[in-house]
């Protein structure tokens, strides 16, 4: 075992493969900050051109890429509202606002600190993890995993602000447009209006870039002004960023939660990194002692879905080393490498690959930290965008976010599909709908639906009769009356 | 405000009917979960219409109500005009892209939009260079992304 660590962490300090993680770190970087490109676009781009490499030095550039471009992604959220992946859009609900108060620098901050760090944690519980994987992995079986998704969509109460109908509208919509396409489980088609392209459904880049980037550009296109406004103050952009950097040690326990609860979402096959972020997003409202901050700019708001959302990263891949189960597309697509490696991933590979998973372990850890100091001396330059006129902004950043959307599948329905989905989170914006709530409605609602119809038929209607459901059915109550307990009891007090 | 929510709630019940129909035709498993969202925010929407008709029956006079109401939610007439130019650069950006594609259609909107605010000519250049560096340089060549090429080419 020992022999394996140093054997396989050994290899990253070579310089030709510190040169390698170097390069693939601003590559996935680069992938993140750009909408439609994710992780996984970076490594099905890059799988050709590893053909032939040596397996270290193969997976380890793929794996580096992978790792930090959700730190990329956060990045665009924070500064100018456009999620670079579909995980990010999380972070830019308080991240977004920060910018706008002049405070974006101590967004970064936070969320380079919280992602940097998710990323090392959530290695180092992979590397404990390893030897235990199976049990936990086939504990998950369908009815469990739609109750973790009711879990996660009972969380809607927590992200809305304002009026609770309009909230209620929102996931309603939401979880409307998750229907659109192919239904599962009969095949039939829904809300296609015979256009072969809706038969897949409704892609979640289009849809957060709708949601998210396009209204932001055309209230910017209506003002003409900057993101943060004339005589906006803030600080000189290190030392906010190192004050952000504080921010996630002052709130070190929450984030430990929250990268704990990305690595179990991550294990979890078929759940997602997206689910992760937004509960981890859920759990930090939920358990605040100031939730009527959220979504205004709190840090806290930042820390939490980044820490999930890097921490995730060793989670999912525990199935896909241990069992050769991916538990998503990106890592399907590593899966692929593996294979073109002629290395098969599953138990074996535990035995005859000790090293290499070892240097997995080591290449997400130093990636993160990597991917850290990148961004902290690019961000000062970065924040610059903020003030840039909305004139010349605007035309900019459309464009890319049309060049994101189509990329995704390479398909110009999508650059449709994202401003008619405009044309409602446009009116959502102005008139107070929670459009964070649509977005989860719609992240989740695909999801339950499918494990509703794969529970009814694997186990008929009493499928929520299963220990572990159980328990996620008592946690999911527990953790919705936390806070009207907590606020009947003070109504108590005060009267 | 008032105006326009009562317009977007009446637009919601349009469309909540119009799926509630279409999904109606849909096989039982197909439409189950459908069926229970729809039914949820249509009543959701008519709650909320009929409070608001209720709020808007319950003032003293509904002409009194009506002119306080106007005067509250009278949009700038700056602004609504704005926001009918920005609708306008949407659609025609959306047009470009279809008609010219990708690496010629962004760099010209860019162009174009820039010039038209009167950023200079500076910015203008500058901004349109980087956008077909970034389509056609960055997407269609590093990353060999096929790029749409419009319908006139």
């Amino acid at each position: 075992m020992i022999d394996s660590i140093i054997q396989g962490v050994g290899v990253l300090f070579q310089p030709m493969m510190m040169l390698g993680m170097f390069l693939a770190v601003v590559a996935g970087l680069t992938f993140g900050v750009l909408p439609g490109l994710t992780g996984m676009t970076y490594m099905a781009i890059l799988i050709p051109f590893t053909w032939g490499m040596d397996p270290f030095l193969a997976l380890m550039v793929l794996v580096a890429g992978h790792a930090v471009s959700t730190t990329g992604g956060a990045i665009t959220s924070i500064l100018i509202n456009v999620p670079g992946t579909g995980p990010s859009a999380a972070t830019l609900l308080d991240g977004f606002p920060m910018t706008q108060q002049g405070k974006a620098g101590r967004a970064l901050g936070a969320m380079l600190i919280a992602s940097g760090m998710g990323g090392v944690e959530g290695s180092i519980v992979l590397a404990f993890l390893i030897p235990i994987v199976v049990p936990i992995v086939m504990a998950f079986g369908s009815p469990e995993c739609f109750f973790l998704i009711v879990m996660g969509l009972s969380f809607i109460t927590a992200l809305g602000s304002g009026s609770k109908i309009k909230g209620a509208i929102s996931a309603l919509l939401g979880l409307l447009v998750s229907f659109v396409g192919y239904h599962d489980a009969t095949a039939f088609p829904r809300y296609t209006f015979g256009s072969i392209f809706l038969f897949d459904g409704v892609k979640i880049i289009p849809c957060a870039l709708a949601m998210f980037a396009v209204p932001e550009m055309i209230n910017l296109m209506i003002s003409g002004s900057s993101i943060v406004k004339e005589g906006t103050v803030s600080r000189a952009p290190m030392a906010d960023m190192w004050e952000g950097g504080k921010d996630v040690f002052r709130n070190w326990w929450l984030h430990i939660r929250c990268v704990f609860l990305g690595v179990f979402l991550g294990i979890v096959p078929g759940v997602g990194g997206d689910v992760a972020c937004w509960m981890a997003y859920g759990h930090a409202k939920t358990t605040s002692k100031h939730p009527e901050t959220f979504g205004h700019g709190n840090v806290v708001g930042v820390i939490a879905p980044e820490s999930a959302s890097n921490g995730k990263e060793g989670g999912s891949m525990l199935p896909t080393l241990a069992l050769g189960i991916p538990g998503s597309a990106a890592m399907a697509v590593l899966l692929g490498a593996f294979l073109i490696q002629g290395i098969q991933p599953g138990p074996t590979f535990l035995i005859e690959h000790l090293d290499l998973a070892w240097t997995i372990v080591g290449t997400l850890v130093l990636a993160n930290l990597f991917g850290i100091v990148v961004c902290w001396f690019a961000a000062p330059m970065l924040i610059k965008i903020t003030r840039v006129r909305g004139n010349i902004l605007a035309p900019f950043i459309l464009c890319i976010t049309a060049l994101g959307a189509y990329s995704y599948r390479n398909s110009l329905g999508d650059i449709f599909v994202m401003f008619a989905l405009a044309f409602l989170s446009w009116p959502m914006k102005q008139l107070g709908y929670s459009r964070p709530v649509f977005f989860l409605g719609y992240v989740l609602g695909g999801l339950a639906e499918r494990y509703f119809g794969i529970s009814i038929m694997a186990h008929g209607w009493k499928f929520f009769l299963t220990p572990l459901s159980l328990v996620i059915i008592a946690v999911t109550i527990i953790s919705m009356s936390i806070q009207p307990l907590s606020d009947y009891l003070k109504r108590g007090k005060s009267s | 405000m008032k105006r326009k929510d009562l317009l977007f709630y009446i637009i919601l019940l349009i469309g909540m009917m119009a799926a509630f129909v279409t999904t109606l035709v849909y096989p039982p498993r197909a439409r189950f979960f459908p069926i229970i969202v729809i039914s949820l925010c249509g009543f959701f929407v008519l709650w909320s219409l009929v409070k608001m008709f209720i709020a808007w029956n319950g003032k003293s006079s509904h002409s009194e109500y009506r002119k306080k109401n106007e005067v509250a939610s009278k949009p700038d007439e700056g602004y609504r005009r704005q926001f009918l130019i920005t609708v306008a650069w949407i659609g025609a950006f959306v047009l470009l892209i279809w008609l010219l594609g990708l690496a010629a259609g962004l760099p010209l909107f860019v162009f174009a939009y820039i010039k038209t605010y009167d950023e200079g000519w500076r910015w203008s250049i500058i901004l349109t260079i980087t956008m077909f560096l970034i389509v056609y340089g960055g997407f269609a060549i590093l990353l060999k992304i096929p790029l749409y090429e419009g319908l006139l080419f």
